[in-house]
């Protein structure tokens, strides 16, 4: 059985090793730690029986947006897909962004390409798609903006616009790299 | 920010005019801007006419450092201190350069120096803060933060800093003191979630000093301003159970099971509040509450497999329940094809009984005999799809495996493969099958064929190139693993900046079973270094905590730096390291001969290993908003404060520096293997594992090696009590007993007086009653028959008090075939330590040796004919076309044995 509870730091190192098992997108640990120490309340893991980490679902506020949150990244093994653990993880992250910061809308970034991940979101989470960045990924793939109202609509304060002013996302290490080489050239 | 003239001890000598000021101030102003080059011009033409300011020396000191010349750097800012002793910026700028060179404790007493030499400098304290948390001296940071609140008692940071300083020192009821006083002034508007912070923040502290009615009123009382309403709610009812309410208790955690079924955590909670402490040792009473709550719950959540699968954890293996709930909740995973089934019942192979994998044996074989005959599951008339069939041999296989039978665990994934031949999962429980019985080249093509199959998956890639290196077949590995990393651009790979520790650990294993103890350093010290940079991370948070207030998470982690080596990941690497440092001290590093498989083996995995020159600064790459924040900070702090700020990572300059330097000196591991202490480097890694893990069996076993090359026989001693304690006979125990005194025996002239006088008394403990170091051998032999291990052992000491050749060779031979605790992989490790350490010292006669190894060898081919390790090296052709044509015949072979 999958137990899916609130990450704690000393989740993180396993959360990391996941993370780099399953997507393309890494980060260093000092990424995860600013991630945590800034919004401890927002992250949830799934572990087995054994205690070992098998997804995670890493979410936080939008830097510009108090109201609004963000899914930075979710993961599941493949060894433990369709058991609803991403659907599950998904509920706790929103439900404690409406509890934790009073959030009225989430977004996240998901991959054209990705078929599986894009079902979650739109037909059992009811994600909707807000833009396509054009080659958001290191890749160049281009990237569905999804959004979903955790509030009724006459409660939102949010307005349709603030919410293609996409923050800054996260750079992953890949990217960094890229550039860097780039600059030497 | 401000020129240092603002705050500098003025010099005595001459008085600056307005444009000499003006120019200081240009000069901060570049070295801002990290335009160093036109900074150290500046510099160098202002000290023509002020020679001896020590502002304009301590930026061009600074200014050096930016240019990356680090040594002519450190050799200005000591001039400059030697010249200006009580001038606190040329102290603070010197501690500046320690601290970017990471040499914590002389930053620390530089900046004690500097602070002395004006106690009213905010940044000086500021800045030792950072290095007194960092290294836990709690005692001066505690007088910092009271100075620093002295200087600026409006300022939030001091605040928050002076409470958890008192907290971390365990210091309770102070910091809950401060901590009221600073709600009390904090503006309560526009305060929703720090505050909530705060006040969970006083939660704990009350808890942990066990005040807890005043934490439940506070809980209670404060509700209203509480927003992380789930950890509250967690806590209330932990307190409940501290204090035995559990009545409260069991409402709290049944409310929070509503919330979220699926957390164990809760159900655990839940059961302490009905009197349960674990599952383990229910019993039958406690078993008839649990049933009816369980029954209920289960009809309201269909679709949490943690209420699902509880009962199947608390109901014995002969209640008709446990059955039924079987039944169901495997239906589920069977007709969905959710392949975790095996995953999701594997505990209940634990424990001291097998009934309930006996039970799940009978239930699935009569399952797949009802779905082979009928179509349909046991007990019901409904036509399944043809894919439940599939399913149910899929877990089959896993169980079989399980519980120890190989032939029959791959006659039922062979038949799902048949089946079903473009399902993944199929191959990926045939690789992990050929695993178990050590076919590690065969799973790894296994796990490749499976990766073929869906190549877009990243877990596919990760766990295909985790079985390569399993099998030593690093190029595979590495170009595996590039692809995944990054697709477009493989040269940019770079391990050591994933933090991808996983790989660089299995990578050094790998090293060292084929004999490449330099490179399995250089795959090693990737591990220790990820770790010395999860310590160093903790320096951008100390500041952006006191924004954030979220103290909870910040002592949380800073609990967790202070343990991070306890992590597994480092304790693997660590004692890999010492084993390897021990063998390099017995067999030194010879440069390898050029041979053509060899050298394009190395030569791929030194560029796997290796920090290609194109790569950036780690911490120039991440966490760009920590470094916006971070910028943010400073830019606020430096508005005030004396010297100009350290050189900074993440600026072009500097990266353009980096980058030239950045050259892999040592791309094949060659100067780790030759430093000429390395008896001190295991000793480096054996204290920090033994620090962090005092009761591992492992690192005091491996200590007691270190000990013996370094005559410490007390110490030995000591570590074996310690490893009697947990595994009171551990095979090892015997060897290093017998190593002691036999080198005790040969070294007897040089041998402190007192201390053999100590070993003697300890014989009569030691050998076990024995009165000889060759009875006691013998005897041990006699004794433990049965155990594979202990043989081994006991017949590689036998020969070396006897040379008896002919009787050390059987013990060790035979040890394979005569006891049923052998398995492949333990055999292999013993076929590594005959090959590097027992027969290649130059101690042993060759024809011996080379005996040795062959008949060992041969046993083992015999007793596990899966495993490679033992199978003479083939062509890849040839084993791929084995591997899948003759596992199943040979499996059938090895049944025999093994059951």
């Amino acid at each position: 059985m999958v137990s899916i509870r609130p990450c704690q730091v000393s989740d993180l190192l396993a959360m990391q090793n996941a993370n780099l098992t399953c997507l393309p997108e890494n980060y260093q640990m000092k990424y995860y730690l600013y991630h945590h120490l800034t919004w401890p309340q927002l992250s949830f893991v799934a572990e087995d029986e054994g205690n070992k980490l098998v997804g995670y679902v890493l979410a936080k506020i939008d830097e510009n947006n108090p109201k609004k949150g963000h899914i930075t990244s979710l993961a599941v093994l493949r060894s433990h897909r369709k058991l609803g653990v991403a659907t599950k993880l998904m509920k706790q992250a929103q439900a404690a962004l409406v509890e934790t910061f009073d959030a009225e809308v989430v977004s996240l970034h998901v991959r054209k390409s990705n078929r599986a991940a894009f079902t979650l979101y739109h037909e059992i989470l009811k994600f909707k798609i807000q833009e396509i960045e054009k080659e958001y990924y290191g890749d160049k793939e281009d990237a569905y903006s999804m959004t979903l109202a955790l509030k009724p609509e006459h409660e939102m304060t949010i307005k349709d616009k603030d919410l293609k002013k996409e923050e800054k996302k996260p750079e992953p290490i890949k990217k960094a790299a890229k550039k860097a080489a780039g600059k030497k050239k | 920010m401000a020129p240092p003239t603002k705050t500098a001890a003025a010099p005595k000598e001459v008085k600056l005019t307005t444009k000499d000021t003006n120019t200081l101030k240009t000069l901060s102003k570049l070295f801002d801007e990290r335009k160093y080059k036109k900074a150290i011009k500046q510099a160098d033409a202002f000290l023509k006419i002020h020679p001896t300011n020590v502002d304009a020396l301590c930026f061009r000191t600074l200014t050096l450092y930016g240019l990356n010349l680090k040594e002519e750097a450190h050799a200005a800012g000591k001039q400059v201190v030697r010249d200006n002793m009580s001038s606190f910026t040329a102290w603070h700028t010197l501690g500046f350069l320690h601290r970017n060179d990471k040499n914590f404790p002389e930053a620390l007493k530089c900046f004690r120096t500097a602070h002395r030499n004006n106690k009213e400098s905010v940044q000086i304290l500021k800045d030792m803060s950072l290095i007194q948390i960092f290294q836990r001296d709690y005692p001066g940071l505690l007088d910092s933060y009271k100075t620093l609140l002295h200087l600026q008692p409006g300022y939030k940071g001091h605040w928050i800093g002076l409470i958890t300083t008192y907290h971390l020192m365990g210091s309770h009821s102070q910091a809950i003191f401060i901590l009221d006083e600073f709600i009390n002034v904090l503006d309560q508007e526009n305060e929703g979630i720090r505050r909530s912070e705060l006040i969970l923040y006083k939660v704990q502290l009350l808890d942990e000093s066990n005040e807890l009615d005043k934490a439940l009123s506070l809980l209670k009382s404060d509700a209203k301003f509480i927003v992380d309403k789930l950890w509250a709610k967690n806590k209330t009812g932990e307190i409940y159970i501290k204090k035995n309410m559990l009545k409260e208790a069991e409402k709290v955690f049944t409310d929070l099971i509503k919330l979220n079924p699926d957390n164990m955590n809760y159900h655990k909670k839940f059961w302490e509040s009905k009197g349960i402490k674990s599952i383990e040792t229910i019993t039958k009473e406690q078993i008839e509450i649990l049933k009816p709550i369980y029954a209920e719950w289960g009809e309201l959540n269909p679709k949490s497999f943690v209420i699902q699968k509880i009962p199947l954890n608390f109901l014995p293996s002969d209640s008709e329940g446990f059955l039924i709930r079987l039944a169901k909740f495997s239906r589920h995973f069977l007709v969905k094809g959710i392949p975790s089934l095996f995953n999701n019942l594997k505990s209940l192979y634990n424990g001291g009984d097998d009934k309930k994998s006996k039970v799940i044996e009978k239930f699935f074989e009569e399952t797949l005999q009802s779905l082979i005959e009928k179509g349909t599951l046991v007990g019901s008339d409904q036509q399944e799809s043809p894919s439940t069939l599939l399913w149910c041999r899929y877990f089959l296989a896993q169980h079989y495996d399980r519980v120890g039978k190989i032939k029959e665990s791959f006659e039922q994934i062979d038949k799902a493969i048949e089946h079903t031949p473009t399902n993944v999962d199929n191959y990926i429980v045939r690789a992990k099958l050929l695993k178990h019985n050590g076919d590690l080249v065969g799973a790894a093509q296994q796990y490749e064929h499976a990766r073929q199959l869906d190549l877009a998956d990243r877990y596919l890639n990760t766990k295909s190139a985790l079985y390569a290196l399993r099998a030593d077949e690093r190029d595979n590995a590495s170009k595996i693993f590039k692809t995944v990393i990054d697709p477009n651009d493989s040269t940019m790979f770079n391990i050591s900046e994933y933090q991808c520790m996983w790989y660089e650990n299995e990578l050094g294993q790998s090293y060292y079973r084929t004999g490449d103890n330099a490179m399995s350093l250089k795959a090693l010290h990737l591990v220790d270094k990820a770790f010395t940079e999860f310590i160093e991370d903790q320096f951008d948070f100390f500041n952006h905590m006191q924004k954030k207030l979220t103290l909870r998470a910040y002592v949380d982690f800073l609990r967790w730096e202070d343990q991070v080596y306890k992590n597994k990941p480092f304790l693997d690497a660590a004692k890999l390291l010492v084993k390897v440092y021990l063998t390099l001290l017995k067999k030194p590093y010879v440069k390898p001969v050029e041979t053509t498989q060899s050298s394009a083996g190395v030569a791929t995995a030194a560029e796997t290993a290796s920090a290609p020159p194109t790569t950036t600064e780690p911490t120039a790459t991440t966490t760009p908003v920590v470094k916006e924040n971070e910028k943010k900070q400073n830019n606020k702090q430096n508005n005030k404060q004396t010297p100009p700020p350290p050189p900074k990572k993440d600026d072009d300059d500097e990266v353009e520096v980096d980058e030239k330097n950045k050259v892999d000196e040592d791309p094949l591991g060659e100067k780790l293997a030759t430093v000429p202490n390395l008896l001190e480097q295991a000793n480096k890694f054996l204290k920090t594992m033994l620090k962090f893990n005092p009761d591992s069996v492992d690192a005091h076993l491996l200590a007691c090696q270190c000990y013996l090359e370094k005559r410490k026989y007390l110490l030995i001693i000591q570590s074996l009590l310690k490893v009697k304690q947990v595994v009171p006979n551990h095979p090892l125990i015997f060897k290093n007993v017998v190593a002691m005194y036999r080198q005790v025996e040969q070294q007897a002239d040089t041998t402190d007086a007192s201390v053999k006088k100590i070993l003697e008394d300890e014989k009569a403990n030691l050998f076990d009653g024995a009165t000889s170091l060759l009875q006691f051998v013998e005897q041990y032999a006699a004794k433990h028959k049965d155990s594979h291990a202990h043989q081994f052992i006991a017949g590689e000491q036998l020969y070396h008090l006897t040379k008896d050749s002919a009787k050390a060779l059987d013990l060790i031979v035979n040890s394979v075939s005569s006891s049923a605790t052998a398995s492949w992989d333990n055999c292999r490790e013993n076929l590594v330590h005959l090959k590097s350490v027992f027969c290649d010292i130059g101690k042993i006669d060759q024809s011996f040796a080379d005996n040795l190894i062959q008949q060992y060898t041969e046993k083992c081919k015999i007793r596990f004919p899966l495993a490679n390790y033992f199978q003479p090296p083939k062509s890849i052709e040839q084993s791929t076309e084995e591997s899948t044509t003759t596992t199943t015949t040979t499996t059938t072979t090895t049944n025999g044995t093994s059951n």
